[in-house]
C-alpha cells in the first residue's frame, strides 16, 4: 500500500485536530475545570499520534504522544491546569504545526519532548526498560515451573495429561500480556491452567518478551489445543510438549510460590481496572453534544480539491452561457417549440449552478478559528486583557472569499488590540472593565454576508486623523474641512495613510488599511468604519455571498452594454425630463417623498450623448448604503444571469467597472461597480 | 459473497486506511461510522460479519459501542483498534466481547491476520 | 546549440520591425471586436472575449503615440503572458518567426526610434532590417509616455 495516497488526507485531517487542540486549550485555559476540553485535547492528540505513526511521521507521533501523556495526567487530576502546562501544550501544538508545514524550522524538538516528559512526575518507567531483565529461554524442556504442592496435587488429582505449551508472539506485538490473556482464556475451555512462565502476574505487567510457557492440564489432544489457539492474532509459533512423568515436574519445585501468582489476584486486578475505566467513561459521556455534532457533520463529508470544484464551477458557468446562446437563437427565430423545451433545461442548469455554488460554501469558522489563539497571544504580548466574542461562525461564504479575507481580518483585529483596546489600568481608570471586548461576528444581510469587528476601546479620534491625513498628503485642509466626521474616519482607508515606517509588529506587517480596503473591494465587497471616541470602533465588511455568477440588469449606454447587479437595484423607472429638478447643480427627481440624485451614465462612462431629446429616460434606481441614486441609461435590455470575469486592469483606473460578462452573442458587457459610480 | 465489515473510527484517515486494507483482503466494507452511537445504528442496519472499532471517539466510545452491539447481537465479531497506551481499554473491550484487537499504528500484515482469523 | 538560438516573433508597427520571444507568446489571433472601457487610455485599449475569457488588450500604436489606423486584414492581436495573465497586444501585422543567434543580438542603445533603453532587450540585424527586441514586462507595466519616432512619415 502506498502511503503517499494518504498524504493529502493526513494533511487535512491533522489540520483539523490541530485546530481542535488550539481551541480546546484556549477554552481550558479560561475554564481549567473543564474536563470535557481535556478530553477533547486528549482525543485530538491521541488521534494525531495514531495517524502520524501510521504515516511513519515519527517526530509528530512522539510529540503527540508526550502531549497525550500530560493530558492523561490532567484528566486523572494528577496535575492541575495552570499557565505553565497550558503554555507548554501550546508550544507543543505550535511545533506540531511546524512539523507538518515547515519541519526545518522546528528547533530542539527533543528539548521540548523532555520538557513535556518532566511533567510526568509519577514514575512511569517504561516497561520496555525492564524487559531485558526478564529474558526467558525458549526451549520448553529447560523451563522450571517451581510448582507448589497444591499445584502438584491438582495435577495428580485431575484426569488429563500435563503439557507445556510454548507460545512465541510476533516480535512487534504491542500488548503481549493481552495476547497471553487471550491464550489463557482460550485454553481454559479445554482444561486447567496450572502455571505460566514468566508468572502470570509478571505477564500482566508486560514483563515478558516474545516467548512464554504454560503448564496446562487437559484431556484433549495436542492438535485440538493447538487449533484452539490458532485464531489468536500475533502468534508466531505454538509448540506443545507432552509431559509423561509427573516426576519431571516435581523436580526443582520445592520452593513455595508467591500467593500473588494465583488467579484471584489477577481477577482483582482486572476489577480495579474496570472500576477505573468506568469512572473515565462517565467523564467521557458528559462530553458536550453540541460542539461534537458540528464535528460529526464535518466528518460526513468527502474532500474535494478546490481546483476540481473550480473547474466544475467554470464548466457550469460555460453551460449557463451556452444555454443563454441557445435561448437567444430561439427568441430571434421565434421557435416556440424550442423555447418551450428550453424552459426545463434552464431550470436544471439554474439548479445545477446553485448546487455547485453551495458546494463552494464553507463556514466562516474556517477563518474565525484562528482568532482565539491570535488574540490570546497578542494580549499576552501587549499586557492587555481581552475577551474575544465570536458570533455567527456558521455563516457560510464562498470558498474563494474565505480564502481571501483571512489577512484583512487579522490586520483589523491586530489594529483593534494594538490601537483600540487600552491597557487594563487605563481602562480601570476610565471606569471600564479591565478586560477589553473584541467581538467578531458574521451574519447574512440580503445577498451579502456582513463581517464585523467591534471593540470597546478608545475609538478613533478624528482630530488625529485630520492631522495625519494632511501630514501624509492624503487630503488637503480644505478638503477635510468639507468632510463629515465619518468621512474623516474613513480616511484611514485611503492609500498612503498608514505607511510602512510606522507599522509596528502588532498592527500589521507592512499592510496598511488601504490594502485591506483594496482586498475587500477586489472581492466586490466594501468596508465601513464607525467609531466613537472613548467608546470603541466597529469595522464592517460587506461581502458578496458568492463570486462569479450574478443576476443583473442589462442596459445600454451609447453603443455599449452594461450590467447592473440586481442586488443593488431598487427599481427601474422611466423618468420624464420635465420631472428633473436641479438642486445645487445636481439633477434630482422626487421619488416617494425623497430626493434621488440622477447620474448620467454617459458622463461616468465617457460616452457621448446622442443629443436627441428623449421623452422618457430609462433610469435604474440603485441603493448604495442607505442612499438612492438614479442611473440614467439609453435603454434597458432586461434581466440576465451573467458570469463575472475579472478584468486585468493594465491602466489602473478601472474602479467604475467590477468586471466583464460574456453575453450570449459573444460580446462583452461591463459590470458596473455601483458604489464607485455613484460616489466618485 | 464477500464477508462484510463495518469500519468505526472518528478519523477519516484511519477509516480510509482500514477500508483499503480490508478491501485488499477481499472483504467488503459495508459502511463506516464516526462514533460509537453511529456504529451501533449502522450495525443494526447492516448486520456486518465484522466490526473494526476505534476506542477513543466522541459521543459514544468504542467500549460502550461494543457493549451495545453485543447486547443486540451476542455473536457479533468486533476487532478493537487501540493505540499504544490504551491497554486498560483493550482489556475492557475484550472483557465486554471484542474478539481481537489491533494496535495503531496499524500494520497491514497484522490487520490481515486479524481479519482472516475471524472471518475465515 | 539551443542555448544560443532563440525564436522571435517579428511584427510591424508603422515602419519599424519589433520582435518578442516566442516563448512569451501564447497565441496570435486576428483582430476582433474590442470592448472599450471607460477612461481607457493609451495604456489599455479595452478587452476582448477570447474563447470565453476576458483578455485585456493594449494597442501598441496608441502606446507609441502613433496615429490610429483602421484595422486591416493583417492586424493581429498577439496574446502574451504578462504577470501570470494573458494580455493582448495589437500590432499592424505579424511578418515572420525568426531564429536568431544570441551572439547576433546587440546591446540596446540608449534609445532606439524614440524608445528608451528600459523597454529594449536589444537589437538584431537580419539582412537589411533592424529588428528591435522589446522588453515586454517593462513596456506593459510602464505608464510613461513613449513617442515612437517614425521618420518615414
Amino acid at each position: 500500500m502506498d502511503m503517499n495516497d494518504f498524504q493529502e488526507l493526513y494533511a487535512s485531517e491533522s489540520r483539523e485536530h490541530l485546530d481542535i487542540l488550539n481551541d480546546s486549550l484556549l477554552t481550558l485555559e479560561n475554564d481549567p475545570e473543564n474536563m470535557e476540553m481535556i478530553n477533547e485535547c486528549f482525543r485530538a492528540a491521541h488521534t494525531l499520534k495514531g495517524m502520524a505513526g501510521t504515516m511513519g511521521f515519527e517526530r509528530v507521533s512522539r510529540l503527540a504522544h508526550a502531549m497525550e501523556n500530560i493530558l492523561d495526567l490532567l484528566r486523572d487530576g494528577q496535575i492541575g491546569v495552570n499557565t505553565e502546562v497550558i503554555n507548554l501544550l501550546f508550544k507543543a501544538v505550535d511545533n506540531l504545526e511546524l512539523l507538518s508545514s515547515n519541519p526545518d524550522e522546528v528547533e530542539d524538538l527533543e528539548g521540548l519532548i523532555s520538557e513535556l516528559k518532566s511533567f510526568l512526575e509519577t514514575d512511569n518507567t517504561e516497561t520496555d526498560n525492564q524487559k531485558q531483565e526478564n529474558s526467558t529461554s525458549s526451549s520448553s524442556a529447560e523451563i522450571d515451573f517451581d510448582l507448589s504442592d497444591d499445584e502438584l496435587r491438582i495435577i495428580s488429582d485431575n484426569s488429563g495429561d500435563p503439557m507445556i505449551i510454548r507460545i512465541q508472539l510476533e516480535d512487534d506485538c504491542v500488548f503481549k500480556s493481552l495476547r497471553a490473556d487471550m491464550v489463557f482464556e482460550a485454553l481454559e475451555e479445554y482444561g486447567e491452567l496450572i502455571k505460566a512462565h514468566p508468572a502470570i502476574d509478571k505477564i500482566r505487567k508486560e514483563e515478558l518478551d516474545e516467548t512464554f510457557h504454560i503448564l496446562f492440564l487437559t484431556i484433549e489432544s495436542k492438535e485440538i489445543i493447538a487449533e484452539s489457539l490458532d485464531n489468536i492474532s500475533e502468534i508466531e509459533e505454538i509448540e506443545i510438549t507432552m509431559i509423561d512423568q509427573l516426576e519431571q515436574l516435581k523436580d526443582g519445585s520445592q520452593q513455595e510460590d508467591n500467593k500473588e501468582d494465583n488467579q484471584d489476584g489477577i481477577k482483582e486486578d482486572i476489577k480495579d481496572l474496570e472500576d477505573k475505566e468506568i469512572e473515565e467513561n462517565q467523564v467521557k459521556k458528559s462530553t458536550n453534544v453540541k460542539s461534537l455534532s458540528k464535528r460529526l457533520k464535518a466528518n460526513n463529508t468527502i474532500r474535494v480539491d478546490v481546483e476540481r470544484l473550480d473547474s466544475l464551477m467554470n464548466l457550469v458557468a460555460e453551460l449557463v452561457i451556452k444555454r443563454t446562446q441557445v435561448e437567444s437563437v430561439g427568441e430571434s427565430y421565434n421557435l416556440d417549440e424550442l423555447n418551450k423545451k428550453l424552459k426545463p433545461l434552464s431550470k436544471v442548469t439554474t439548479e445545477l449552478q446553485n448546487s455547485v455554488m453551495e458546494m463552494r460554501m464553507v463556514p466562516i469558522s474556517l477563518v474565525f478559528n484562528r482568532f482565539p489563539r491570535l488574540v490570546r497571544d497578542l494580549a499576552q504580548d501587549l499586557d492587555k486583557e481581552i475577551n474575544l466574542v465570536i458570533e455567527g461562525e456558521e455563516t457560510e461564504l464562498d470558498r474563494t472569499i474565505i480564502d481571501e479575507i483571512g489577512d484583512p481580518l487579522v490586520h483589523m483585529v491586530r489594529n483593534a488590540i494594538g490601537h483600540g483596546i487600552e491597557d487594563p489600568e487605563e481602562r480601570e481608570r476610565l471606569g471600564k472593565d479591565r478586560e477589553g471586548l473584541i467581538k467578531l461576528s458574521a451574519f447574512h444581510e440580503g445577498n451579502n454576508v456582513v463581517v464585523q469587528i467591534q471593540d470597546d476601546g478608545q475609538g478613533i479620534n478624528p482630530e488625529l486623523i485630520k492631522k495625519k491625513a494632511i501630514e501624509k498628503g492624503v487630503a488637503t485642509l480644505s478638503e477635510i474641512e468639507a468632510m463629515s466626521e465619518s468621512e474623516i474616519i474613513m480616511l484611514i482607508l485611503a492609500a498612503g495613510f498608514s505607511t510602512n515606517e510606522e507599522v509596528n509588529d502588532v498592527s500589521g506587517r507592512g499592510v496598511g488599511m488601504d490594502v485591506v480596503k483594496t482586498k475587500i473591494e477586489s472581492l466586490s465587497g466594501s468596508v465601513d468604519i464607525e467609531s466613537e471616541v472613548g467608546k470603541g470602533s466597529t469595522f464592517t465588511m460587506k461581502l458578496p455571498l458568492t463570486l462569479s455568477i450574478i443576476q443583473g440588469f442589462l442596459i445600454k449606454v451609447a453603443d455599449q452594454k452594461y450590467v447592473i447587479p440586481l442586488e443593488s437595484i431598487q427599481e427601474i423607472v422611466d423618468v420624464n425630463p420635465d420631472d428633473i429638478k436641479t438642486i445645487r447643480q445636481e439633477k434630482v427627481i422626487h421619488r416617494r417623498g425623497s430626493v434621488v440624485p440622477l447620474i448620467s451614465l454617459h458622463d461616468k462612462l465617457n460616452k457621448e450623448e446622442t443629443g436627441e431629446l428623449k421623452r422618457e429616460i430609462p433610469t435604474v434606481i440603485v441603493e448604495v448604503g442607505n442612499d438612492y441614486y438614479g442611473l440614467m441609461a439609453d435603454s434597458i435590455i432586461g434581466q440576465q444571469e451573467v458570469v463575472i470575469k475579472r478584468i486585468n486592469d493594465l491602466s489602473g483606473n478601472l474602479e467604475k467597472i467590477a468586471g466583464g460578462a460574456i453575453l450570449g452573442d459573444g460580446s462583452i458587457a461591463l459590470i458596473i461597480n455601483v458604489e464607485e459610480i455613484t460616489t466618485s | 459473497m464477500a464477508k462484510t465489515v463495518l469500519v468505526v473510527d472518528d478519523a477519516q484517515f484511519m477509516r480510509t486506511m482500514l477500508k483499503k486494507l480490508i478491501e485488499e483482503n477481499g472483504y467488503e466494507v459495508v459502511d463506516e461510522a464516526v462514533n460509537g452511537q453511529e456504529a451501533v445504528e449502522k450495525y443494526k442496519e447492516h448486520n456486518p460479519d465484522l466490526v473494526t472499532m476505534d476506542i477513543t471517539m466522541p459521543k459514544m466510545d468504542g467500549i460502550e459501542a461494543i457493549k451495545a452491539i453485543m447486547d443486540y447481537d451476542a455473536e457479533a465479531d468486533v476487532i478493537v483498534c487501540s493505540a499504544m497506551g490504551q491497554k486498560p481499554m483493550v482489556v475492557e473491550s475484550l472483557e465486554v466481547g471484542a474478539k481481537d484487537f489491533i494496535v495503531k499504528p496499524i500494520k497491514p500484515e497484522k490487520v490481515k491476520d486479524s481479519l482472516n482469523n475471524i472471518l475465515d | 546549440m539551443a542555448a544560443d538560438t532563440e525564436q522571435v516573433i517579428v511584427f510591424d508597427i508603422g515602419s519599424e520591425k519589433f520582435g518578442i520571444k516566442i516563448t512569451r507568446v501564447h497565441e496570435i489571433v486576428r483582430m476582433k471586436e474590442i470592448t472599450e472601457l471607460p477612461n481607457s487610455s493609451k495604456y489599455m485599449e479595452g478587452i476582448i472575449n477570447l474563447r470565453g475569457d476576458i483578455v485585456s488588450v493594449i494597442d501598441l500604436r496608441k502606446r507609441f503615440n502613433l496615429e490610429q489606423i483602421e484595422s486591416t486584414n493583417d492586424t493581429r492581436i498577439i496574446v502574451v503572458e504578462f504577470e501570470g495573465q494573458d494580455v493582448g497586444v495589437v500590432v499592424d501585422n505579424v511578418s515572420e518567426v525568426l531564429h536568431i543567434q544570441n551572439s547576433d543580438v546587440d546591446l540596446p542603445p540608449k534609445s532606439m526610434a524614440g524608445i528608451k533603453e528600459d523597454y529594449l532587450k536589444g537589437i538584431v540585424k537580419v539582412d537589411e532590417d533592424i529588428i528591435i527586441l522589446l522588453n515586454l514586462d517593462n513596456l506593459l507595466s510602464s505608464k510613461e509616455n513613449i513617442q515612437l519616432e517614425n521618420e518615414n512619415k
